[in-house]
C-alpha cells in the first residue's frame, strides 16, 4: 500500500486543504469546520486539541466521510494516496474505510455490537475487505490482532461478548478492529475519555507502540494537553471550527503564542494547584454560537490582547518559525514579549 | 457464556404469563395437528341429529343446525386459524421489516416516501379495508391471507423503523460504517438482531390479531366457504343463538382461548426479552 503512494509528496499520508463542513437548517447555517488545512506525515502523531464544540470531532468525521445530513462538506480537498476523498463515490469510499483509514471512538461500551462475540466482529471487518480469506484463516489473524493489542488469552477472548470485557479491553478490541486491515492512518477521537486514568496510559502507550510497529500515522483528537505533551509530535489547536495555531509538541511548554493556546495551557489542573491553594484559571466567556460567528476573530471577546483590528477582520495565518503558525494579529513569541 | 444462557432460561421459566400462554397454545396446536386423526371425516358432513346440546352422547360439544359435529369443526377450524394466523403474521412481519429497515436506515426522502405510504395504509379502518379487498377479490384462503397482510403490515413497519433509527445512530453501527461494511451487511448483521426482541413480540401479537381478523371475515361470509373455520361456525350459529346457543358459543370460546393464549405468550415474551420492562431490573 505504501509503495503505491508515489504521487503524494514528502511522505504525507493525509493532506487536508481548505476543508469546510457546514450543517444547514432552514433557520441557520452552522459552520462546524471552517477552512481547515493541515498535513499528516507518515509515522507521526498529530494531536488536534480544542474545547467541546470546537469542531474537532466533526473534522474527524468529515475525513472519514461520516458526516450525517444535514451536515456536508462544502469545500476543500482531502488527499490520501493521491486521491481526493471528497470526490469519491460511496462505493469507492467504502472500500477505503477500514483498509486505508480507520477511526476509533470515545466510548468503547457502545462501540461494539452487544449481540456478537468480539472476535466475530473483528473477523467481519477482515471478511469485508478481503472476501477471499477463509473463515478459519481470518479467525487466526483476528487472534493475532488481539495478541498485538495486548489482550491476554486471545484464543478465549475472541469467543466472548462485549459485556464480559472491561472498558480497557473493549477499547483494545476497538483498536484491533480498526487495525484489522492495516490502515495507513488511524483517527482516534478522544480514545481514552471514557476510561480510567490508569487504563488511559495503557491504551495511549499501545496506540503509540502500534504506530511505530505498523508504520502508520495517528491523528489524536483530545482535550487533554497532558496527553498531547506525552504522545504527539505536532499539535493543531482548533477554536470555533478554525485552526488557530499549529506547532511542534515539544514547544508546548514555552513555544505556544496564540492567546487561546496560552489560555488553554493555563486551565490545566495539576497537583501544584491543589497543594498551593492557587485557584485554577478559567477562560472567561463562552465559544460564540457557530451559526453567528463574528466577522473578525472568534476568540476576540474572550481575549486579553484583543484590539479593534481583531473584531474587524479574520486574522491571517502567519508563520512564526519552522512548523509553527498561528492565526492572530498579536501572536507574539515569548522572546518578542521580553524584547518589548 | 453460560451465565447469559442460564439467566435467559431462568427468566423464561419463571414467567407465569409465558407458561400459561404456552400451555393453552400447545393445547390448540395439538388439536389442530390431531384433527385428522380424531375426526377423519369432513367436518361439513352430517353425522347426527341437528341441535344436540353439548355433553350429549357421541357429541361432547353438540351438533349444529345441519347435524354436523361441532367438536370436529373446532378441531379442523383450529388448523385454519393457526395457519392463517402464522402465515399472515410472518408475511406482514417480513414486509414490515423490509419497509421499516429501509426507511429507518436510509432516512431522508426514502424515509418520508415509505412512511407516508405506511400512514396511508394505517389511516384506512383496517377491517373495512380488508372487507373491500375481499369484496373485489374472490374469497379463498389465499385472498384472505392477502387481505389481512395488506391491512396489518403498517404498524410493524413503523415499529421496525423506530428501532432501526435508534440503532442506526449507535456508535457500533457508525463504527461498522467507518470500517467499510456494506449497508446490507450492517442492516442484517448489526441492526436487525438488536431489534429482534421487539419484532418477535409484535409478530406474536400480530398472530393473535390475524386470527381475530380471519374469524371476523368468515363470520361475515367473506372467508373461504370451502374451509371449516371458527368464524364461519359462529356466523352459522348466529341465527339460532336463542334456541341453540352452543352452536355460536363454542367456536367463540375457541377463538377467545387461542387469542388469549397468544397474547399471554406475547406479553410474557415482552417481559422476558425487553430489557426496558420494569420486572427485569431486579434481576440485573
Amino acid at each position: 500500500m505504501m509503495s503505491t503512494s508515489t504521487a503524494t509528496p514528502s511522505e504525507s499520508v493525509l493532506e487536508v486543504r481548505g476543508l469546510t463542513t457546514v450543517f444547514e437548517s432552514p433557520k441557520s447555517t452552522v459552520v462546524a469546520v471552517n477552512d481547515v488545512s493541515f498535513t499528516v506525515r507518515k509515522g507521526e502523531t498529530l494531536a488536534i486539541v480544542g474545547e467541546s464544540g470546537s469542531g474537532k470531532s466533526v473534522l474527524a468525521f468529515s475525513i472519514m466521510g461520516l458526516v450525517a445530513a444535514p451536515g456536508r462538506v462544502t469545500a476543500g480537498e482531502i488527499l490520501m494516496s493521491g486521491r481526493d476523498l471528497t470526490k469519491l463515490d460511496e462505493e469507492q469510499f467504502r472500500a477505503m474505510r477500514g483498509r486505508d483509514l480507520a477511526i476509533i471512538f470515545q466510548e468503547p461500551s457502545t462501540s461494539l455490537n452487544p449481540l456478537m462475540t468480539v472476535g466475530e466482529q473483528v473477523r467481519e471487518v477482515i471478511a469485508e475487505h478481503q472476501p477471499h480469506v477463509l473463515r478459519a484463516e481470518a479467525m487466526k489473524s483476528v487472534i493475532e490482532r488481539f495478541r498485538l493489542v495486548g489482550i491476554p488469552a486471545p484464543e478465549q477472548r475472541v469467543h466472548e461478548y462485549p459485556h464480559q470485557l472491561s472498558g480497557g479491553m473493549r477499547q483494545r478490541v476497538m483498536i484491533a478492529m480498526a487495525l484489522a486491515c492495516g490502515p495507513s492512518l488511524l483517527l482516534a477521537d478522544e480514545p481514552t475519555t471514557a476510561l480510567d486514568v490508569t487504563v488511559q496510559a495503557q491504551v495511549l502507550n499501545l496506540i503509540d507502540d502500534l504506530k511505530a510497529r505498523l508504520g502508520m500515522a495517528v491523528v489524536l483528537i483530545t482535550h487533554d494537553l497532558g496527553v498531547v505533551a506525552d504522545y504527539a509530535d505536532r499539535v493543531l489547536v482548533m477554536y470555533a471550527g478554525r485552526i488557530v495555531e499549529e506547532f511542534a509538541a515539544g514547544q508546548l511548554a514555552d513555544g505556544a503564542s496564540h492567546p487561546y493556546t496560552l489560555a488553554l495551557l493555563n486551565c490545566r489542573p495539576d497537583l501544584a494547584h491543589g497543594l498551593t491553594g492557587v485557584p485554577l484559571q478559567e477562560i472567561s466567556g463562552t465559544v460564540p454560537p457557530l451559526d453567528r460567528l463574528p466577522k473578525g476573530c472568534a476568540f476576540a471577546d474572550r481575549c486579553e490582547r484583543a484590539q479593534d483590528v481583531c473584531r474587524g477582520s479574520q486574522p491571517p495565518m502567519v508563520d512564526l518559525g519552522p512548523g509553527h503558525r498561528a492565526a492572530c494579529y498579536f501572536a507574539l513569541s515569548k522572546a518578542a514579549e521580553v524584547l518589548a | 457464556m453460560s451465565a447469559g444462557g442460564d439467566s435467559l432460561a431462568q427468566r423464561l421459566r419463571l414467567n407465569a404469563l409465558l407458561v400459561a400462554g404456552g400451555i393453552l397454545l400447545v393445547g390448540v396446536v395439538a388439536l389442530a395437528v390431531l384433527a385428522g386423526v380424531l375426526y377423519p371425516e369432513d367436518p361439513f358432513d352430517m353425522v347426527g341429529q341437528p341441535f344436540r346440546p353439548p355433553m350429549s352422547e357421541d357429541f361432547p360439544l353438540g351438533t349444529d343446525s345441519l347435524g354436523r359435529d361441532i367438536a370436529a369443526g373446532i378441531a379442523h377450524g383450529a388448523r385454519i386459524s393457526l395457519i392463517i394466523g402464522i402465515i399472515t403474521a410472518l408475511m406482514s412481519t417480513l414486509l414490515g421489516v423490509l419497509v421499516g429497515s429501509i426507511a429507518g436506515y436510509y432516512g431522508g426522502r426514502i424515509d418520508t416516501l415509505l412512511m407516508r405510504t405506511t400512514e396511508l395504509f394505517q389511516t384506512i379502518p383496517s377491517f373495512l379495508f380488508a372487507i373491500v379487498v375481499l369484496a373485489v377479490l374472490q374469497p379463498s384462503i389465499y385472498t384472505v391471507i392477502f387481505a389481512i397482510v395488506v391491512v396489518s403490515w403498517a404498524p410493524l413497519a413503523r415499529l421496525v423503523r423506530g428501532e432501526v433509527v435508534s440503532l442506526r445512530n449507535r456508535e457500533f453501527v457508525l463504527g461498522c460504517v467507518a470500517l467499510g461494511m456494506s449497508d446490507l451487511q450492517i442492516i442484517i448483521r448489526q441492526i436487525l438482531p438488536n431489534a429482534l426482541p421487539s419484532i418477535v413480540v409484535a409478530a406474536s401479537v400480530a398472530v393473535a390479531s390475524s386470527i381475530l381478523f380471519e374469524s371476523g371475515l368468515s363470520f361475515l361470509g367473506l372467508g373461504d366457504p370451502n374451509v371449516m373455520s371458527w368464524g364461519l361456525m359462529i356466523g352459522m350459529g348466529r341465527s339460532v343463538i336463542r334456541t341453540a346457543w352452543w352452536v355460536a358459543a363454542v367456536p367463540g370460546v375457541a377463538v377467545l382461548v387461542t387469542v388469549l393464549a397468544i397474547n399471554l405468550l406475547g406479553d410474557g415474551l415482552n417481559e422476558a426479552l425487553n430489557p426496558r420492562s420494569a420486572s427485569n431490573f431486579s434481576g440485573r
